[in-house]
Order: C-alpha cells, then structure tokens, then sequence
C-alpha cells in the first residue's frame, strides 16, 4: 500500500488525472445537493407530522387559558375557532404543503408562542449560542488534539493516563453536573463571575465595548461546561486513531528510512491522522447552531436551545418548524461537507 | 504468533503450537492489566446492581422516617365573638343557627325560619344570652294576660303559663304567639372546669349564664346550689366551673386545658409577651410561644414529630444515607444500577445490531443500495429527539404503561434515534476493507457472499465498533440521566443512576449532602471507566499489529 | 395601522416605573419621575429570570439583591447558614415569611367517584370520606418533613389567610375527615403515629362496608355497583415526585393497598393534560392548589353555575342557596358564619380534601439593599411591592 502522501504527489504531478478528479468532484457534489433537497422535503414532512401528533398542542393550552376567563366561551368553542385561526383544522398532509407553499418563498410566518416573525425571534438568539459553541469548539480543538497526540506518542506513560482519565472523567458526567459545580466554585465560593445571566446589572451604562466585555465575562463559565464535556471524546478519538496511524506499514517504513522521530510524527503521522478527525469536525457544523438546552438553562442565556425547547414543549409549529429544517439543512450540508473533506484530505478515497 | 514465554529451540514440536484467533485475542487480551481492571469493575456493578439488590432488606421506594423536635399548632384563643351554643340532651339544632342567631340579635327580630323549613325563637334571657326554641304558631289571648304583662315589664319575649312556656313576637296585644319547645342556649361566654372529665349539664348551663348576665349570686342546678365569685363557680367552696368570653381550643381532640393554663394564657396575651411557660402533667416548665393574627391566638410548642428522614447521614442503619425523600440510597443504587445498566446494554444493543445490518449492507453492495441507506441514515439523522421523547411520555402517561413497559418502550427510542452513527462507522470501513487484498482473494476462491461478509468483513469491523459501543454506553447513560431532568426518563419512585445524580442541581444539596451524589457519579464514572478499558484492550487485542 | 400599533404595543400606566425593554431575559425598568407618591427613591430596576435553586446564592453572590425562593424548610435552613447567626434574618439576608394567597389541596370529581347513579348519596359521600380519611392521616408527617415550620396542614378547604377562614380558636373547629361513619372521633390523645394510621384505615374500612363493598377478612373483596376497588389520581410532579402530596399519596397508596384498594398514582410529566382532564371532567382523584382573593367568594368553585362547578360537580342546591345568602350580606360576622356552614357542607360532601398552607419567602440583601426602606410589616396581600417606590439600596 501507498502512503497517502506518494499516492498525492502522483495525482499532482499527473495534472491530466487531476482534471479528471476535479469534474467528477464537481458532478457528485451537485448530485449530492440535488439529493439533499428530495431529503429536505421528506425530513420535513416527518418533523411536521411529528409536531402535529404531540399530545397537547398550543392551541387547547390557548383555549385553555381563555376559557377559564370568567363569562368566556366554552372550551370546545375556543379549541374550534382558535384551530381554525391557527391553521390547524386541516389533515396533516394539507397543513403541511400550506406551510411548505410559504416556506419556499422563505416566509416561515410568525412564531405562536413570541408572537414576533418566527425569522426575528430565531436571529435575536441564534447569535449567544453560536457565539458559546464556537468559543468552545475552537478551545475543544486547540486542547483537545495536541493532547490526544502527546498521549499516543508516549502510550502508556503518565501523559496518557492523565489525559485517559480527564477525558473518561469529561464524558462519563452529565452537563448540568460540572455548570453547578462551576457555578459553586468560581461565583458562590470565589466571587469571580456573576452566578447566571448574559449581561451584569451595570450592562446599560457600560460604554460599547464595556458590554462587550461584559457579555464576555459571562459566557465564560458556560463555554467552560461545554468544553469539558465535549473535550473528553475528542482527546480519546485523537489519540486511537494516532495510536492507529503509528502502528501502520508506513510509518515503520518511514523510521526504517532514518526520518528523524519529529519528521514521522508532526508530518506523516499527523496528517493521517487528521483524516478522520476533519471529517468528524466538518460533520459537527451543525452542532454549532444547535444550542446547548441544559446549560443555557442553568446559566439564564436566551440561546436557541432553551428556545427551541419551549417551543417544542409548547407546541410552536411555526417556529420549530423552521428551527428543524435549518437544522436539517445544515446537517445535510455538513455531511456533503464532511464527505467533499475526505475525499481532499484521502486521496486514496478520489481515486476509487 | 511470537511465543516469547519460554526459551525454544529451532525445531521443537511446541513451537509450532497454533491459537485459534479467538484464542489468541482473549490471550492478547488478559494479558492487558487495564482491560483486566475494566471487567473486574463491570463484574462488581452487575453483582452490586442485581445480587445486591436481592439481598438488601429495603426497597427502592421505602420511605423511613425519624423523629424531630417542630414548633407545632398546640391551641388556639380568642375573644369570642359567635354565639355558643350547648343544647339539651337529645335535641340538635340547624347549621344555619349561627348566622341566624347573629342576624336576629342585630336586627332584633327573634322569630327565624331555617333553612330546613323549621321555625325558631331565641328568648332573651340577659345580656347577649338566648334560649333557642322551636315555635308552633298557636292562637292565645294576650290581653289581660298577667305572665304576659309581667313578660312585656321585664323586657322579656317569653313567659310561662300553664306549665307551657309561649313566645311572643310583636310589640302589643296582636303579637304572634308561638308554643316553645327549649332546645338551646346560646351565649358569648365558655365555661371551662376546673377538673379534667367533668361535662356540664344542660340545666347548669343555662341557669349559670341566666344567673351571671342578671348578676345574681348564686343558682340552682340538677339539685346543687352554685354561687357564682366573679368568673368562677364555686359549689360548697370548691371551684367548679371559669366562666369567660375567651374561647380557647386544643388542635388535637381530648387534651384538657385547665383554668390555671387559660389564666396563665391570658395574662400573657394581655402583657402582649411572646412566649409563657406553663408546667405540664408531669412538672416540667413547657414554653408555649404566642402568635396574635388580629385577635386571633394561636399557641405553638415544640413537640416530638414524626417526620421523613431526609437526608441523613450514613449510618449504621443506611450505609449511604437517605436522599431527599427519605429513601435510602444504597437500595436506590443497587436498583438504580441494574435500571442504568440495563438500558446501556440493550440500547447499544438494538444499535448494533440495527447499525450494522444496515451498514454492513450499504458498504458491502454499495451503488444504489448504498446510496438509498445512505439518504435514510440522512434523514433519521435530522429528526429531532426531543419532539419524540416528549410524545413517548404522553403516550405512555395515557397508558398508564408499568415501569418495566416504560423502559424499554425508552430504550428503544433512543436506539432508533442513535443507530445512525455506528451504521456510518461499519459502512466507512468496510468501503475501505472491500478493496484489500485479503477480500479479493476471498472472492477469487469462490467463497459465498454470506461467508464473506460474516466471516471475513465483520470480524475486521468490529474492533472499531467495540470503541464505539463502549463509549456509546456512557453517552447512553448520560443522556438517561438528561432526560431524568427533563422529567421524560425514568418516573419517580424508580430509581436510576441519573435520576439520582439530578440531586445535584441544588448546590446547597451539593455541598451539604455529598453522599447524596457522590457515590452515584462514582459509579457512573467508574463504569464508563470500566467499559472503555475494556474497549480499549479488545481493539489492542483484535489488533495484530499491535506492538506489544 | 402602524399608528396604532404604535400606541398598543407601548406599555401605558401610572406606576412608580416604567417598563423599558425586555432582552436578554431581563426585564428594565426606570423611576416614573411624576408618580403621585414622589418620585421613586432608586433609579433603575431589573427583573431577572431566574430558576429556583439560584435564588439564594444569587443573593449572597451579588447577582441579585431581592428574591423569592420557595419557602422549604432545607431552603429556610440554607439561608440561616448563610447568616453569621444562624438565623433566618440576619449580616447577610433577611428575610420576611408571609403565608400564601392560597392552599394545597387534593380534589375528588363527585362523578367520577361515586357509587351507584347518584353523586351526592350517602354511599357516595361514605365511598369519598373512606379514600380521604386515609389519605388525610399522613399529611401531618409529610407537610412537617418538606415544609417544617413554614407550611402549616389546613383542615378547611379556604386559605387561612381569610378573614372567614376557621381558626383552631372556634370550638368547633375539626380536623378534616378525624370522624369514623358513626361520628366518633377516630384519633385519641397520645396515639402514636402508627396507632393513628391504624385507626384511619379501620375508619376507612368501616365507610367501604357503608357505601357498599363487600369487606371479608379486613380486605374489600367486591365494589357496588358503579364504583371501582381501583381509582387513578394525578399529580403535576413533572415525573420527578416534586409535589409535596407526592409522598402522602404513596404512603396513603400503600396503606389502601393493604386493605385491597387500588390508588393508583399517575405523576404526569406533562401538567397540561392533568387540566385538560379537569375542564373535560374526567379526572378522578388530582392534586393542585387555589389561589384566593382577599374575599372568600364560593361562586366560582362550588357554586352549580361558577366556572369550575365542573371540577367537583357538587351541584347541589342547598350549597347555592347557602353561597347566595352569604353573597347577599355585608355584615362580616354573619358571612363568617354562613361560610362556615358552606365549608362543613362540602367537607361533608367529601370532594376537597385541604392539605397545606404554605408560605411566600422574601429574601434581601442585608448588605446591599437599606432594609429601613423595606415595608415593615408584610402581609399576604401587601408585599413589598406595594411600597417598591421607597426601597433604597445602601
């Protein structure tokens, strides 16, 4: 077997076959987008039928509010009237193509339960939670793979059971467990940071940047708890794979040729190693806009995870609609992405 | 297949010995301490969840309960101001003769219908103090009537005649008159006496409060005579019976509060104090602290209560300590641990299998049998899970599903949502082991298409989708233990290691109540520890490549 | 229209603040400089959303300066720890105890649990007093472990913030469902707990034999007709036995089981279907709670035509007759007593069981807020909300 990295010089230098690979890319990316619109619309079909069929739906919760209002109607009249309003009195196939009429033309209509357009709500608390899982997925990378890294190489020393063991200790506790813990040391015990919240109490008179900084404070000890629970699989995915990579043919080859030890790592062995972790990473885009429900609710941030919570619970269709098809189409889009990354990354892929 | 263990010559016939492969891995594998450590602690949990939990004399859900000094509601006081009734032996009154009296002593109009359609009189015997009769309208002549005139010149509505007592109602001769029947009398005083046990007669009662509204010194009763000293009645020089216009109640029926404790009660809350001290039955100073809510007493000791034994610390009799609702926690554990571990097991299970049927075929005939998987996965992939967990929980709310139902209808969903990854793990590597060699040559010996898959393909598989599983198991619990706070996984009283670990969110609970959580996290960590171990030393052992 | 919406989305009133924005679920409010009481003595106010468990350390960390945590008794014990005292009211929080503008209660739907055809016969009434004479044993122990001193149990179905609410002071006062079907008191002084829920279940078997069940062995073996050996009652708990009535119906629940009654207990993950089966009226035993106004009013509840008759479905016209009257008088004294007939009434009726009365907690900053410019003297109905324009930080 070639290593990857004579098979990629190969492919560069004969630049006839690189055409070649580069049109077929082109022909399987646009079959893939064209797939993922068919996907899109069953996705979204299911997600309706699913929103429709839960138990209690925001209209009876309307009805049940009002009805209870001295001298109102009864509740069976508000369930019909108030359905009718809602667009709920047709079959789930009919409500359904009335929604997605709208939705192509990219008008998602207001959301039930904040009573703003569904667009203006999800835009107003997109931004903290993408803001939060970025903060912690650029952390989660930079400690994350040199650590894993660091560990293989020096396989069972005590590099590698500490980090086995941070990593075990990361992934085997609930979120909500490390955010009281955090919560405890760093606000009550310490007084460093405010116990929960996105802005302080003197947020209004801060100057521009002075809010930044404050939205920033904030958002550290909840980055903190995302961190630590996603760092674990990271560092233990790293470092199998690179424990994998040491032990194949070619790098043996590559240390029989006299490579210096630096070169076989940070160059050959890294690279490959890589592979499966950038697709792994290109494949978690959307996991940048989903939101973090637990921990936004422990820490009081309007994200879009306890939003879409709320929704779901109180039965928004319009709003969780839109939220899952976005949701969908980026993992839709991330796994095309992931796919296009491994056929670059792995050559060996492109060539079969 | 290096046999290092002992010195061999070229051509000695034990040299050549040949594990089986299994053989071979499970050898590869003991000899790793760490996936050693791993099994030993998966072996301790399921004999801590299962055999324990046979053992243990205390089920999950038992409540115990110990006992606590609380300040509780011990009598009640006030200035009255409603009409007490006492009525004669053997006669009863309407409900409505409370509000019927008041409205007749305001209004002045002492002949009332009831609401059950009887008609009553109250006779007015003194200040505030009425005799309740039932009427009959009857026809009498009052003019010239002498006990009527007496009647009308003491102020009174009713006189005797005739042995027969009539009521009047009107301000002359053409008054109605009514045959009385005495029922009751109704006043704003209570008599307490002066020993435990003795029940006042009917007769005492009303010729006592006729004799202390008129003022007079003393009276008759059941044939004793009573002077009356201010408040009390004495008979033959002993004090009988306290009269006073404060009502006081004890909260539980039958204790006793004698005159001395209602004396020592009143002085307090005429001084307007906190607290008094009162010696009980057997001498001992009791403190009773005094609550006034408008006029309204309320008299509150400390008193032995039963309460549930929360929280408490480890002890001989709960090794763990109790939780928050009384339980105990070792019990908790050990049935929480199988309920925990179950579910890791069966849900990794479903996945498996599911994941790799549907992998192995996708990778295995790829073209458009892969691609249609694939587009499947995608989609199962986008449905949202909380949507779903929620409909389960109605659903089977609505069933009223038993316990054991629950789990694995939950087990179940979480399968069918988490299938998607390990059918893309086993699609990935068998895309890339179909190629090699080994596989060619396979094909080429005209082996079939089903030994091929199963005995060459996925035994290659697996050490990948070991990892996966073991650390899916610890993902499996966790998210267990997410829904346990959501309040869609395992429902109150059952226990889990999740539903356990949820105390945790009350940081006061956290710090003050370790035992509450900490023996629970160490579990989980210990098992998610155990599981990964344990994958890690079968990947090292299926891995013939391995350096050690 | 944008005029309009204009002028109705834009908060209107006279207060002593005014509402300016609500983001980052915090809600802003700055002093009305012309509010009639004199301008507001602290500029700006925040309201914060908050969850439970943070409000206390919210406080003591700063993040907060008044909150209003539950009033558990572990709750009441975390504060006084934080007090160099060790009492509830001290260098680092005070704190003000009020009752609740309401009470606990566990209700039973007179159609529902019924035996034979009609609701309000004796048997039926016997049937509902067997279920709540058990169930009232054990709300003594529990309200005692949750709550402790700030939680007291009720034994009339009325808030005892209520100026017609029964006081342990009136002679007459009773303890909700304490008589057996003869009209003996079933509890005697110096009775042990465990002697207690004895004497309950004895009780409760002596009204299964009234109403109609066939008991054999201390055991029901048969139900008349109409009525079940197995009812269902819901809890809100949110799946987690939350609910301070969780652990009295598990213990009442296993003491019916003992004598062959099924009470089965459904903790609803999801409150909302617990009132859709009220409003349809198909619930049959269920935990809640009332909240009251300041006038004890029975027209709503008890009433044939108040809005939730259907709830109970007493439906009887001597308690309409007896809730008009007391409506149609303003002498306190004898609407306190027709009250009280109101209240015997459906107590007798068997369809309301009371169980607690608990209380609000308010808790300061004693280092941040000036606890001189907090009302003195709070009540149900006057909080420091009433007063919020005097409140001044230190």
């Amino acid at each position: 077997m070639l290593c990857p990295n004579q098979i990629y010089f190969k492919v560069i230098k004969g630049k006839a076959i690189n055409k070649g690979v580069t049109n077929i890319m082109k022909k399987f990316i646009l079959k893939r987008l064209l797939i993922s619109v068919v996907l899109l619309f069953f996705v979204s079909l299911i997600i309706y039928g699913i929103m429709r069929c839960m138990p209690t739906s925001y209209v009876e919760n309307q009805a049940m509010a009002l009805a209870t209002r001295p001298g109102s109607k009864s509740y069976q009249e508000w369930v019909e009237q108030l359905n009718a309003q809602y667009g709920l009195d047709t079959g789930v196939i009919q409500g359904y193509f009335s929604w997605a009429a709208r939705a192509i033309r990219l008008d998602f209509g207001d959301s039930w339960y904040w009573n703003q357009p569904v667009l203006q709500k999800f835009s107003s608390v997109i931004w903290y939670s993408f803001a939060l899982a970025l903060a912690s997925f650029i952390l989660e990378i930079a400690i994350a793979i040199p650590a894993g890294i660091s560990a293989a190489r020096k396989q069972y020393s005590m590099t590698d059971y500490t980090v086995t063991v941070v990593a075990l200790i990361g992934i085997s506790l609930p979120s909500f467990f490390f955010a009281t813990i955090l919560k405890y040391i760093f606000s009550v015990k310490l007084g460093w940071l405010d116990l929960y919240g996105i802005v302080g109490r003197n947020h209004q008179s801060l100057s521009d940047f002075g809010k930044f900084i404050d939205i920033a404070k904030h958002m550290i000890l909840p980055t903190l708890t995302l961190l630590v629970v996603s760092i674990g699989s990271l560092m233990r995915y790293t470092r199998t794979n690179m424990l994998e990579v040491l032990g194949a043919d070619y790098i043996r080859t590559a240390r029989a040729k006299g490579l210096s030890e630096k070169k076989v790592v940070n160059y050959h062995a890294f690279r490959n190693t890589l592979i499966p972790i950038v697709t792994l990473l290109g494949g978690s885009l959307p996991g940048l806009f989903g939101g973090a429900m637990i921990t936004e609710t422990l820490f009081q941030i309007p994200g879009i995870g306890y939003t879409s919570y709320q929704c779901i619970v109180q039965g928004d269709i319009p709003f969780v609609m839109f939220y899952m098809v976005f949701m969908a189409v980026l993992t839709l889009l991330g796994n095309l992405l992931a796919d296009i990354l491994y056929a670059v990354v792995d050559p060996r892929v492109r060539v079969n | 297949m290096e046999n290092n263990k002992e010195e061999m010559h070229l051509d000695d016939a034990a040299r050549v010995k040949v594990l089986s492969p299994g053989m071979m891995v499970a050898k590869r594998f003991f000899r790793n301490k760490l996936a050693i450590v791993g099994i030993v602690i998966i072996i301790a949990m399921f004999l801590f969840s299962f055999i324990g939990g046979m053992l243990i004399p205390y089920s999950q859900s038992q409540v115990f309960y110990t006992t606590e000094e609380i300040k509780k509601d011990y009598a009640g006081a006030t200035q009255i101001a409603q009409y007490q009734f006492q009525t004669v032996e053997g006669e009863s009154l309407p409900a409505d003769i409370y509000s019927k009296t008041m409205i007749a002593a305001s209004t002045d109009k002492y002949v009332f219908t009831s609401r059950d359609g009887n008609v009553y009189g109250l006779g007015t015997e003194g200040k505030d103090v009425f005799i309740v009769y039932a009427l009959e309208e009857t026809k009498l002549l009052l003019k010239k009537n002498v006990d009527y005139e007496a009647a009308v010149e003491a102020g009174r509505n009713t006189f005797v005649s005739n042995d027969t007592t009539y009521l009047f109602d009107g301000d002359d001769v053409n008054a109605d008159v009514y045959i009385a029947t005495e029922l009751a009398v109704g006043s704003m005083s209570s008599f307490t006496s002066f020993s435990a046990g003795t029940k006042f007669t009917y007769e005492f009662y009303r010729n006592a409060l006729i004799a202390v509204s008129n003022g007079q010194k003393s009276f008759e009763a059941d044939d004793t005579t009573y002077e009356v000293d201010g408040e009390v009645i004495k008979t033959g020089g002993e004090e009988y019976a306290l009269v006073s216009d404060m009502n006081f109640n004890a909260v539980e029926a039958g204790v006793f509060l004698s005159p001395a404790y209602k004396a020592a009660a009143t002085e307090a809350f005429e001084a307007g104090a906190d607290s008094f001290s009162y010696a009980d039955e057997q001498g001992d100073m009791v403190e009773y602290h005094i609550e006034n809510k408008n006029g309204q007493y309320l008299l509150k000791r400390y008193q032995e209560t039963r309460v549930i034994d929360s929280y408490a610390s480890p002890s001989k009799a709960h090794w763990f300590g109790t939780d928050g609702n009384g339980m105990d926690l070792l019990a908790r554990l050990m049935y929480g641990g199988r309920i925990s571990l179950l579910i890791g097991f069966v849900v990794i299970f479903i996945e498996v299998f599911i994941g790799m049927i549907i992998g192995g075929v996708s990778g295995f005939f790829g073209g458009w049998v892969d691609n249609l998987l694939m587009r499947l996965v995608d989609v199962v992939y986008c449905i949202p899970s909380m949507p779903l967990y929620l409909i389960l929980g109605s659903i089977m709310d609505f069933y009223q599903a038993g316990a054991t139902t629950r789990i694995y209808m939950l087990c179940i969903v979480m399968a069918v949502i988490g299938w998607v990854g390990i059918a893309r793990i086993v699609r990935g590597q068998i895309l890339s082991l179909r190629e090699q060699e080994f596989m060619v040559a396979a094909e080429a010996t005209g082996l079939s298409t089903y030994r091929r898959i199963f005995k060459h393909l996925i035994p290659n598989v697996i050490p990948q989708l070991i990892v996966f599983a073991s650390m899916g198991l610890g993902d499996v619990i966790l998210a267990e233990a997410t829904l346990s706070f959501l309040g869609l996984g395992i429902k109150y009283p059952a226990a889990s290691w999740g539903s356990i670990i949820n105390a945790v969110n009350d940081s006061y609970v956290m710090t003050n109540y370790l035992f509450v959580w900490l023996p629970a996290g160490m579990f989980i960590l210990l098992t998610v520890l155990a599981f990964n171990f344990i994958g890690d030393g079968l990947r090292d052992a299926f891995d013939p490549k391995m350096k050690r | 229209m944008s005029g309009v919406r204009a002028k109705t989305t834009k908060p209107l009133g006279a207060g002593p603040y005014v509402f300016e924005k609500y983001e980052n679920k915090i809600v802003y409010m700055t002093a009305n400089e012309h509010y009639y009481k004199g301008a507001p003595a602290t500029k700006n106010l925040q309201w914060k959303v908050t969850s439970n468990p943070d409000k206390e350390p919210g406080v003591v960390q700063g993040t907060i300066d008044i909150a209003d945590p539950s009033a558990s008794k572990s709750a009441l014990e975390q504060i006084a720890g934080e007090n160099s005292n060790n009492e509830i009211t001290g260098d680092k929080l005070s704190t003000v105890l009020t009752d609740y503008r309401g009470y606990g209660y566990i209700g039973i739907n007179s159609e529902n649990v019924k035996v034979g055809d009609d609701h309000a016969s004796e048997q039926s009434k016997d049937l509902r007093k067997a279920i709540a004479t058990v169930i009232s044993a054990y709300r003594d122990v529990v309200i005692d472990s949750y709550y402790g001193e700030a939680a007291s149990v009720i034994n009339y179905p009325i808030s005892n913030t209520s100026w017609a609410a029964p006081q342990a002071s009136d002679p007459d006062y009773a303890v909700a469902f304490s008589k057996d079907v003869e009209g003996n008191d079933i509890y005697t002084e110096g009775m042990s707990d465990d002697e207690k829920y004895a004497a309950a279940l004895q009780a409760a078997l002596g009204y299964f034999e009234a109403a109609g069940y066939t008991v054999e062995d201390g055991k029901l073996t048969a139900a008349p007709e109409g009525a079940k050996l197995s009812y269902e009652i819901y809890i809100g708990g949110a799946g987690q036995g939350d609910h301070p009535s969780f652990g009295i119906l598990t213990a009442a629940s296993e003491a019916l089981g003992s004598i062959g009654f099924d009470l089965v207990i459904n903790d609803l993950s999801d409150t909302s279907i617990l009132w859709s089966a009220l409003d349809a009226g198909t619930a049959e035993l269920w935990c809640a709670a009332w909240q009251t106004t300041i006038d004890p009013d029975m027209f709503q509840i008890y009433h044939s035509q108040g809005g939730d008759a259907g709830k109970y479905s007493i439906y009887s016209e001597t308690l309409d007759a007896m809730v008009e009257d007391a409506a149609a008088t303003t002498n306190q004294a004898v609407r306190k007593a027709l009250y009280k007939e109101c209240l015997d009434f459906i107590v007798d009726f068997a369809v309301e069981i009371p169980i607690y009365q608990r209380q609000d907690c308010t808790i300061y900053s004693t280092e941040r807020v000036n606890m001189d410019s907090v009302t003195k003297d709070q009540t149900t109905f006057y909080t420091y909300l009433n007063e919020i324009e005097k409140i001044a930080m230190n």
